[in-house]
């Protein structure tokens, strides 16, 4: 059948109309006094997370000396990650997703980081941390699966040991709050190290393979920096040797804990009581690049207010020029908005049945440049 | 008028194609980077970027002295959560918090809590909604969030923590592997192996139903809850 021009013409101008007729109605009413658009936006900023803090636990011994290590992470290239996912097994489309590479298919997913080399490897992703059909053996049998896991695939290097098994667990919610017997639904198996003694802490210091239905392993989690060479030594009497970073005492760091505040998301807390302080050495996450590690104070605790109580763990870089600083925290680089000349959006409206997203494949976007750990000053 | 036929078609194509994706679901945001806070900062524009990139309609994104508690109180209650928090499928709040709510840096408009008694979600369009905040899922209130502000009203989840946690860019991994077809609940937990230090409680609260959605457009979602459903909550402890 021969369709006219003109037939096309009015095709196309009766589908632009009906378009028009879709689009979401800006409702200008909202503007009225009283609304955002004409009220003057506080100077004021900020949340105090300084409560008072009381020390109920021994100050610990400081070493003469402790000693400052360099952390090697491999060059991870598109090559790099997959290997790493050969290596498991696993096979699939590679993406480049901006911090990360990520090899995956229908039932496996394996990421690399850029900044470290750290690996995530899980089965059945698309069911992660799901609740299991046969339910978990005891705890004994879920640690020799992960340790076996653990050999197999040579996910520990020199010096991990086995931590613990921590949970995964539902529980039913009354109107009261939970109520019955929390079940265990995955098992945690985790391995971690130490260094001079000291624990090695922070989220990157721990290797962790999750076990699910049945106490089969259904993935892990691995940063583990390799620990390089002692570059430099930290001590309370650095004296005038080269390459010598004077150390916090502990009285130090204490004061200087309490100028500082808690660093935590933590909000509305009055007092903060400190039950213990060691020394330890830190290791980030694996999304960060971290050249170096040294020891750090741990603070450990519970804060209270009219909330109620909550237990907290401060990080402090115990080298004096860091100045008592956290390991993790950065300034604030937002810039001030003035929502007055932003246009309010439309109503919510509820969802039909189903939602369509376009399908646009994961790609690289443009995220957040991460800072390295910044070099060390050295003493004068 | 002939040579003008093929390109108008093209364009008309290129309009349904448009007016498909105009139906994309929304998401927003609010932030507290202040007072040490900085990476939040990151968390919730990297969040943003990786929400936008893959076809997500934005519907807020508001930091410190622009983030309004009002942008979460329901809209009963002389909040605007019906333009903002509660006009998103998927809702994200990076800053402090309380078992009693989530903190704003600024009191603009009313006060600077957002508390379970100020919020009611999923009236309007909220499916899921994320506080990566210390304790906001402690077990005092923790009944109040499942039942009276998401339960009763059509959210279908709540993910936080139970005790303190740590600012991280938890905001990038979470998109990210929600985006990668990882349920919301498993991509929560995941990101908290990831980025906190051991001890950190990271818990979610569904009803057993709407405890494996995904997101739009990756994979399966349960019909909303109905009031007299069971709620259920999931720890996980690193």
């Amino acid at each position: 059948m021969k369709i006219s021009g003109y037939t096309y013409l009015l095709v196309g101008l009766s589908l632009v109309i009906g378009a028009c007729g879709l689009i979401p109605n800006q409702d200008p009413g909202f503007c009225t006094d009283g609304s955002i658009l004409t009220m003057t936006l506080p100077e004021k900023e900020g949340f105090d997370t300084t409560p008072d803090f009381v020390l109920e636990a021994k100050l610990p011994d400081v070493p003469d000396t402790l000693g400052i290590y360099a952390l090697k992470s491999p060059d991870v290239t598109r090559a790099y990650a997959v290997g790493v996912a050969g290596a498991k097994g696993a096979k699939g489309e590679v993406q480049d997703q901006g911090s990360n590479y990520v090899i995956l298919n229908e039932e496996q997913y394996v990421s690399v980081e850029k900044a470290s080399g750290a690996e995530t490897l899980f089965l059945d992703y698309k069911n992660a941390f799901g609740d299991p059909e046969k339910g978990l053996p005891n705890a004994d049998v879920m640690k020799r699966n992960a340790d076996a896991y653990s050999s197999q695939n040579r996910l520990l290097p020199d010096g991990y040991r086995y931590a613990g098994m921590s949970f995964l667990t539902r529980q039913q919610l009354s109107e009261k709050g939970p109520t019955g017997r929390a079940e265990n639904v995955m098992g945690i198996a985790k391995y971690s190290r130490t260094l001079e003694g000291l624990p090695v802490e922070g989220a990157g210091s721990t290797v962790t393979v999750l076990l699910g239905d049945g106490g089969q392993v259904q993935g892990y989690t691995k940063v583990s920096r390799d620990i390089g060479e002692r570059m430099a030594v930290a001590s309370t009497t650095p004296g005038k040797a080269d390459r010598t970073y004077e150390l916090l005492v502990p009285d130090e760091a204490f004061n200087l804990l309490q100028e500082k505040g808690l660093t935590t998301e933590i909000a509305n807390v009055d007092k903060a009581v400190v039950t213990d302080v060691h020394l330890a050495y830190y290791e980030t996450s694996g999304d960060e690049r971290q050249d170096v590690t040294e020891p750090i104070y741990v603070f450990s605790g519970y804060a209270t207010g009219p909330d109620g109580q909550f237990e907290f763990q401060e990080y402090m870089y115990a080298l004096k020029t860091k100045a008592g600083s956290t390991p993790f925290q950065k300034t604030d680089r937002s810039k001030a908005v003035d929502r007055s000349s932003v246009q309010v959006p439309g109503k919510g409206m509820k969802d039909e049945e189903s939602r369509m997203v376009s399908t646009i494949p994961l790609r690289e976007v443009s995220l957040t440049p991460l800072l390295s750990t910044g070099p060390l000053k050295q003493v004068t | 008028m002939r040579g003008l036929l093929k390109p108008y078609l093209v364009s008309c194509a290129l309009l349904l194609c448009l007016m498909c994706t105009g139906d994309a679901a929304e998401y927003g945001v609010s932030y507290d980077s202040t007072g040490g806070l900085g990476v939040n900062y990151d968390s919730a524009t990297d969040f943003a970027s990786r929400m936008d990139a893959n076809g997500w309609d934005r519907q807020f994104l508001w930091g410190n002295n622009a983030a309004f508690e009002k942008d979460w109180k329901d809209v009963t209650k002389d909040g605007w959560d019906d333009r903002y928090a509660d006009a998103a499928d998927l809702a994200f709040f990076e800053g402090h918090g309380s078992p009693s709510g989530i903190y704003f840096p600024n009191d603009c408009c009313d006060d600077n809590k957002c508390s379970k008694d100020d919020a009611r979600w999923g009236d309007l369009d909220m499916e899921w909604m994320a506080a990566h905040s210390c304790s906001v899922l402690a077990d005092s209130n923790l009944a109040a969030w499942a039942y009276t502000v998401c339960g009763n009203n059509g959210a279908h989840m709540m993910c936080s923590h139970k005790n303190t946690c740590y600012a991280r860019n938890a905001g990038d991994r979470w998109a990210q592997l929600m985006l990668s077809g990882w349920t919301v609940k498993g991509a929560w937990f995941q990101q908290h192996i990831e980025k906190q230090p051991s001890g950190v409680t990271a818990r979610v609260i569904a009803t057993q139903a709407t405890a494996n959605d995904h997101i739009w457009g990756e994979g399966s979602v349960a019909s909303d809850p109905s009031p007299g459903d069971t709620w259920w909550v999931w720890t996980l402890t690193k």
